[in-house]
């Protein structure tokens, strides 16, 4: 009886000297500099049209495949003057490569973390200083879904997250957006524009329920 | 006032009231002093007197616990030196520290056994100490035998075996407050199987008023339990034990308000939500003891089932901002076998290994109101999360004490490897104000493993004259794991996991034991080095644990009992620590102490004890007590903070054969203080509910009736 228990002590022993960590380092298959390509835009929108209404003095309407060749050609003459790709230097920093207005290249440092399905990434603060020439803003950490295939490299956010993004910042989006869409906004009384917005943000819920799919990014590749 | 001036009337009278009467029978006087003498202490699984431990311990009855009639773990804040747990707070969340170091949420610090059965969580902690043989407190590191949990301490709670004759004991207490306490016990023997049924009940209206609710009192507690524990004694030393024991519990809700409230009216709060915590337990076990002439075998399964739910009034003012509901189910599963040698004179050994298996599941919902502009960045109105973990491990450990390389001299040395791995299964969803359904946001499935060696080293160095020197190192290990929620709202990566934390600590101590029985002191030294610290923050949508750098504790302890003359014990326990941390995630941190360990804790009292024949009564205990403790942090900014405080305490006990009778008063000054502080979240926007806190308790009294057959 004595030698069974000794045994089963000593065989539960050894398994527990073997058991070994499964926390093995993959090779990280981002490292590298993937230059930006082009955006990317998806969007399928419920009805033909999205209409807006600005209280009791206007409403605004956008076909929704119109929406998307407006946004997909400011996009591109946009966004490839002053983005120029990213550099993934190591696993845990990264750094956005740039081009300023006056076509000076510059990077933005960052701290990432990535899983199968999210890239999260971390600005700099001290980086986006030099760059704003100023005190930088408190930049909270933003996820980008990831799909890599060969030396293409897709990152996008989707409509959940935008969703999301958008309820924490409509105050500050709407004070930039409208305007631009709605001529001689500023001008209006306070009264006037506060029934514009609230108006507007009533209506972003109901616009992201019909909206069946929104994908906003970029492609980059790697062709070393 | 009125309360104390009658009780130490009666004390100043009772003496001369029974001196005729009394009749001194050496025997029928109980010798706290003796008794620590005469103790062993099973916590180094084996059975061991506390001279033969090189570690510094406290071994306490119900009988030392002062005050309550239903007293619980938390009772025993400063009876134990350094020990420190909130008292006053839901047994859902009740943080306890040990020299320094501990956890506001999370893991506690310090392991807790049950007639051999682990208690993993800290919503299981809390519960009544009736039926007790003993508490065995052990300071520093117990990983090397007990592994995770056991970081910087171990409390082994013994209750009372069954005995082998028929008994029965009921007793019926109230206390202030219009509290209500109730047990029963019954042993019943049947041929070779002990029986012992055990049954509580306890009830209180609570002290805190809610305005909100028109003086509606906020915090009543009620809980009843049920315990069943059944011993064989079979041929060739076998002892089979089986048991049972299933708690229910309901206490209304968190008592936190504004502090600037809070000292102009102590016990005043003002929230909307009802809040509560209900929490149903259920432990059982089936032990088997075979000892030999050259060994003893010890097995030991367990199976632990909880449910609770928690509703929580999450920014604790009369605004509609936020609230918390929460559900969880856990069971956990045990198995220990370890093989101990017999002592001989050069040398005794053990042996062991455990595994576990728990399996948690969280659910929770927050829910924002019209008044969520106070907190929230986004109009969210309600949040649900999903979070189920599964945790496995396996550990083998052993110990060797070499003895008699010198005279009184014995080393050792112990080893355990520990591994355990978690699963995490994770997802929560968004309902924004306007939209009609739910959007997931976070969903994640990872693990986790970890692994770690716990070595400790002891020397100890005996005379025959009660005196014992010795010195320990030891690690102390707490695995990581994974947090319930994310507070990320910007980011959809989940990110929930932290790492382990360890510690090494180093103690030197003394204890004596005088032969002639009237003097016990153990004293100790302490220094620990703590690495990757696992601190409790609270984010916008709940708690989370980091690792948030490295901390050191140093500090002393005093444990002292004195029969000054003849039935009158002078008792003194003390401890000091300084803990700060010396890196820190927020470098400005860094040098500041602590949250939450008091510097000191302090108690100290006179107990007188006569014989005496009267009303069925044969003997009577006064003790008067004072505890104390030192400066408290409650914030990382050491902002928030508790001054030192000192608390009265006197007891009154007749025994008797067939009969006890127990008078008691707590906080007798009725001495005003925090018990917890916290920055509301809310604050930020209302600058009057930033430093919230909790008021301690009040003054009670009580007394209790016990019969007994």
């Amino acid at each position: 009886m004595k030698k069974f228990f000794l045994f089963s002590l000593l065989s539960m022993l050894a398994v527990a000297l073997c058991a070994c960590s499964d926390n093995e380092d993959e090779p990280n298959s981002l490292l590298g500099t993937w230059q930006y390509e082009q955006p990317h835009f998806e969007f399928e929108y419920a009805q033909d049209s999205i209409v807006i209404s600005m209280g009791q003095y206007r409403k605004m309407s956008i076909a929704a495949k119109d929406l998307k060749t407006m946004f997909l050609s400011m996009a591109k003459e946009k966004m490839g003057d002053y983005f120029k790709g990213v550099t993934f230097s190591d696993n845990n920093t990264l750094k956005v490569n740039m081009s300023l207005q006056n076509g000076t290249p510059a990077t933005l440092g960052a701290t990432y973390k990535v899983d199968e399905r999210y890239i999260e990434v971390a600005l700099n603060s001290a980086d986006l200083a030099q760059l704003t020439g100023g005190i930088a803003p408190d930049i909270p950490k933003i996820s980008f879904i990831y799909q890599q295939k060969g030396d293409e490299l897709l990152m996008y956010f989707d409509k959940t997250y935008l969703k999301n993004m958008i309820a924490m910042m409509q105050d500050q989006l709407l004070s930039i957006l409208l305007p631009s869409i709605i001529e001689g906004f500023d001008q209006f009384p306070d009264t006037m524009k506060q029934i514009i917005s609230g108006s507007v943000k009533e209506q972003i819920a109901t616009i992201f329920d019909n909206t069946l799919k929104l994908e906003l990014g970029f492609t980059l590749s790697n062709h070393n | 006032m009125r309360y104390i001036l009658i009780i130490l009337l009666f004390f100043i009278c009772f003496p001369a009231f029974t001196q005729q009467s009394a009749i001194g029978s050496p025997d029928s006087v109980y010798s706290i002093v003796q008794q620590l003498q005469e103790v062993t202490v099973i916590a180094e699984k084996r059975e061991l007197s506390p001279s033969d431990i090189p570690v510094a311990l406290t071994v306490i009855n119900e009988r030392s616990i002062p005050g309550e009639n239903n007293p619980d773990l938390r009772n025993i804040s400063g009876i134990v030196p350094n020990f420190y747990m909130q008292e006053g707070g839901l047994k859902l969340s009740t943080p306890m520290y040990m020299r320094g170091i501990g956890t506001v949420s999370g893991t506690p610090p310090v392991g807790l056994y049950v007639d051999g059965v682990p208690v993993f969580d800290k919503n299981a902690f809390v519960f009544d100490l009736y039926d007790i043989q003993q508490i065995e407190v052990l300071r520093g590191p117990q990983t090397t035998l007990y592994g995770r949990n056991s970081i910087n301490g171990l409390i082994n709670i013994n209750t009372r075996q069954a005995g082998n004759k028929f008994a029965l004991r009921g007793k019926i207490g109230v206390a202030s407050y219009v509290s209500q306490n109730y047990n029963l016990v019954i042993d019943l023997p049947l041929k070779k199987l002990r029986n012992k049924f055990s049954f509580s009940y306890n009830k209180s209206r609570g002290y805190f008023k809610n305005k909100f609710e028109s003086e509606r009192r906020s915090n009543p507690t009620e809980s009843y339990n049920g315990q069943y524990q059944g011993n064989i004694y079979a041929g060739r030393n076998w002892k089979i034990g089986l048991g049972a024991n299933y708690v229910h519990s309901f206490d209304g809700g968190y008592a936190y308000y504004a502090v600037d409230s809070l000292k102009k009216e102590r016990y005043k709060v003002n929230y909307n939500t009802p809040s509560s915590y209900k929490r149903d337990l259920l432990r059982s076990y089936l032990s088997v003891k075979k000892s030999g002439q050259h060994a003893a075998f010890n097995w030991m399964s367990s199976y632990s089932w909880s449910k609770d739910k928690q509703i929580l009034d999450a920014d604790f003012t009369y605004l509609d901002v936020f609230d918390n509901y929460k559900k969880s189910k856990q069971h956990l599963v045990t198995q220990e076998i370890n093989l101990q040698s017999a002592a001989t004179r050069y040398w005794d050994w053990t042996i062991g290994t455990f595994g576990f298996y728990k399996d948690l599941e969280n659910n929770y919902l927050a829910t924002f109101g019209k008044d969520k502009h106070f907190l929230l960045p986004m109009p969210l109105d309600e949040a649900t999360y999903y979070n189920s973990t599964t945790t496995k491990g396996i550990a083998g450990y052993g110990q060797i004490g070499v003895k008699e390389l010198w005279p009184g001299m014995v080393l050792t040395a112990g080893l355990r490897y520990d591994y355990e791995s978690v699963h995490l299964n994770y997802r929560d969803s968004l309902l924004l104000t306007g939209s009609s359904q739910f959007e997931a946001y976070h969903s994640s499935k990872k693990d986790k493993s970890f692994a770690a060696w716990l070595p400790k080293f002891s020397f100890l160095q005996k005379w025959e004259k009660g005196i014992s020197l010795y010195a320990n190192v030891a690690k102390g290990y707490k695995a990581g794991g994974y947090n319930i929620i994310v507070n990320e709202m910007s980011s959809q990566f989940v990110d929930l996991g932290y790492e382990e934390e360890e510690l090494w600590n180093y103690e030197i101590g003394l204890k004596y034991f005088s032969p002639r029985k009237k003097f016990n002191l153990t004293a100790a030294l302490f220094y620990i080095d703590w690495k990757d610290q696992q601190i409790f923050v609270m984010g916008m949508m709940g708690p989370s644990i980091k690792n948030a750098g490295d901390a050191r504790s140093f500090g002393g302890e005093l444990d002292l009992q004195w029969e000054i003359v003849p039935r009158l014990t002078y008792t003194f326990s003390a401890g000091y620590n300084h803990a700060e941390y010396y890196h820190h995630l927020i470098q400005a941190y860094e040098g500041h102490r602590i949250v939450m360990s008091p510097e000191f804790t302090g108690h100290a009292g006179l107990s007188y004890q006569m014989p005496l024949r009267s009303l069925g009564f044969e003997n009577f205990v006064a003790s008067t007590t004072v505890s104390g403790f030192g400066t408290q942090y409650f914030d990382e900014a050491n902002l928030l903070k508790q001054s030192p405080y000192f608390l009265w305490n006197l007891d009154l006990y007749f025994s008797g054969k067939h009969i006890d009778f127990h008078i008691w008063g707590k906080n007798l000054l009725d001495k005003a203080f925090f018990t917890y502080m916290l920055n509301n979240p809310v604050g930020e926007k209302l600058p009057q509910y930033y430093d919230m806190g909790q008021s301690g308790s009040p003054a009670r009294f009580g007394a209790s009736i016990a019969f007994k057959i």
